[in-house]
């Protein structure tokens, strides 16, 4: 007989989009560790333009976001939705089917039309202008199918804050789409386009990947502590927040511009506070942790949740001062923004995803984890890897940035970044071995069909299920 | 409300909130004048889209309160928990 949580939760769809974002993870580390080579001289392509290093990168960039971190989403979003709201989502059968289909299609055209040499000039924005209108309706699809069950429950009773975050996420990100993929290159050219661009990498990010993570990390936080959030009441006030008043920063990526002064004041302001807000949300989730920190040893996917936490409070702390003028003067255009994208990408945004995997992907297949030690190295590894890339990178910029403001001849920057280059291909090598070890313990796990899942449950965190 | 809650509350409001929205509004005040002073065309674009969503926030605001989403403000978070919890006992039975 069909369980009332089988007939809510269709498993193969979570399951498909988790293997899709592992696989396009793996694409992701690839492409990464070509690129870094590239600043080495040893580019195994040389010469060839459809692998060249530029469109190489590119797909690096845009294999993060739609390949990886949208997939992850969805196969969380797929679980987490019918089971916070007991509600299935519209419909699985077909649109969930044809979502996943379709978003697998996008991200492959995407790749083909970068290498193909049809980026759009649009930093992170570069999938051609073709492929644009599908995704689109791909994220207005995703706005129908995962709003439904959260409507459903609306006219029940109150909303849960992972329900408004979700909410937030999927209603922004059309338009902040259209926005940002459209007016820069079709209607608005010049600094005015430029400052539109700005505004759409940080939309992406602050109302797309921030709510959806929030709003996931506010479902699987207490379900593997057993013990509500914190305070509900702060996760709420936060929600708000973020619906008001984080859109449209982007100015601060263009400090020391054309801009007039007075509109990049502003943005530095508003960025500013901005960050208080984000403040409030790591604490709500610290605090939800107190008394129970026993569970970090425990449960791995809770591990990585904490640790994407504290490289949040590190990225946001960054965002407050690398957004001031006089750290901007250094640091601009320099290696040091290289090393924060990565941290609050990968380190912030894909280590809640590995979370959210580990804890999902046994669940999926009714298995246990096939090596929990296999599970430690993976982590460490890509821990250890992540922190060291960050903390290089942060090295090498500052370093490029002094150069060039004491006006030395530039190739004196090339010769001075050389070391921290090798330092990053060096730390990505430590990733790369620990996303191996995940993959492989991923795909054991896969294949081990059980049995018992009660002892899965014992072995859980603080009582938790992983 | 209790009283941790209201002092959360009232922090967040004058401490976050309220400095959100004055430095929100000096932000796109800036644009405007970016568009209107400098003709920089198009540069204050990107707020009537921002506008469009946020009246429907507004209007999602009104309706929770009306609503009373926010009369009892902790319980959503306990209610989620002991769904998930029955959904959890029910999964494990299944697997069995
Ligand atoms: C083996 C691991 C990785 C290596 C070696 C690597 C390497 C690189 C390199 C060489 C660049 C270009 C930097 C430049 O243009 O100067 C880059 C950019 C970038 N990477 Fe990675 N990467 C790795 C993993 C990841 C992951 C997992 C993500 C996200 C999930 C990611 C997100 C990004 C982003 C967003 C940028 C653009 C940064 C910017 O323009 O400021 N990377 N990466």
């Amino acid at each position: 007989m069909k369980s009332e949580q089988d007939s809510i939760i269709n498993y193969d769809l979570v399951y498909a989009h988790i293997v899709a974002s592992i696989v396009l993870l793996a694409v992701v580390f690839l492409a990464g560790m070509l690129y870094s080579l590239q600043f080495l001289h040893l580019y195994p392509f040389p010469g060839i333009e459809f692998l060249s290093p530029g469109r190489v990168r590119t797909v690096h960039t845009n294999g993060a976001v739609y390949g990886f971190i949208v997939n992850g989403f969805t196969a969380a979003l797929y679980w987490a939705l019918p089971r916070l709201t007991g509600q299935r989502v519209m419909n699985e059968k077909y649109l969930g089917w044809f979502m996943f289909i379709a978003l697998q299609g996008a991200v492959a055209a995407t790749a083909i039309g970068i290498l193909a040499g049809d980026s759009q000039a649009i930093p992170w924005g570069e999938t051609p202008w073709y492929v644009d209108p599908f995704i689109v309706v791909w994220l207005l699809l995703a706005l129908v199918q995962f709003t439904t069950p959260i409507y459903k429950l609306a006219n029940k009773e109150p909303l849960y804050a992972a329900n408004w975050y979700m909410i937030a996420g999927l209603v922004w990100i059309p338009m902040v789409y259209i926005m940002g993929n459209y007016v820069p290159v079709f209607f608005v050219p010049g600094i005015a386009g430029a400052a539109i661009t700005g505004t759409w990498i940080h939309d992406a990010v602050g109302l797309y990947v921030t709510p959806i993570g929030w709003g996931l990390c506010y479902y699987f936080i207490p379900v593997i502590l057993k013990k509500p959030v914190w305070s509900h009441a702060l996760s709420l006030l936060g929600f708000w927040g973020l619906a008001f008043f984080y859109p449209l920063q982007g100015v601060h990526h263009y400090l020391w511009s054309p801009i007039p002064m007075y509109a990049q004041y502003a943005a530095v302001l508003s960025t500013i506070v901005l960050e208080l807000a984000v403040v409030s949300v790591i604490v709500n989730f610290m605090m939800t942790l107190k008394g129970r920190a026993e569970a970090l040893k425990e449960s791995i996917p809770l591990r990585w949740i904490y640790v994407g936490i504290i490289n949040y409070a590190i990225t946001c702390f960054q965002c407050a001062i690398q957004v001031l003028l006089t750290t901007q003067k250094v640091i601009h255009y320099t290696d040091w923004v290289v090393g924060h994208a990565h941290l609050i990408m990968y380190g912030t945004f894909g280590f809640w995803i590995m979370g959210f995997i580990s804890y999902l992907w046994p669940k999926v297949n009714h298995s246990e984890t096939y090596s929990k030690a296999l599970d430690e190295w993976a982590f460490w590894l890509l821990l250890l890897g992540m922190e060291l890339m960050w903390v290089d990178l942060l090295a090498g910029g500052l370093i490029q940035g002094f150069t060039w403001w004491s006006l030395s001849p530039w190739m004196d920057s090339i010769r001075y970044s050389f070391p921290f280059w090798i330092g990053r291909t060096a730390s990505g090598t430590l990733m790369s071995i620990g996303l191996c070890f995940y993959i492989y313990n991923f795909y054991k796990t896969g294949r081990k069909k059980t049995v018992s899942l009660i002892h899965a449950h014992e072995v859980g965190a603080g009582g938790g299920v992983r | 409300m209790n009283k941790r809650d209201k002092i959360i509350f009232y922090v967040v409001v004058f401490f976050i909130l309220i400095p959100g929205a004055i430095s929100f509004l000096i932000k796109i005040g800036s644009y405007f004048m970016v568009e209107v002073e400098e003709g920089m065309s198009g540069f204050a674009l990107p707020f009537f889209n921002y506008l469009f969503v946020a009246l429907g926030f507004v209007a999602l605001f009104v309706w929770a309160y009306l609503e009373g989403h926010f009369r009892d403000i902790e319980r959503p978070a306990i209610e989620m928990l002991e769904r998930e919890q029955r959904y959890e006992e029910e999964f494990l039975k299944g697997g069995v």
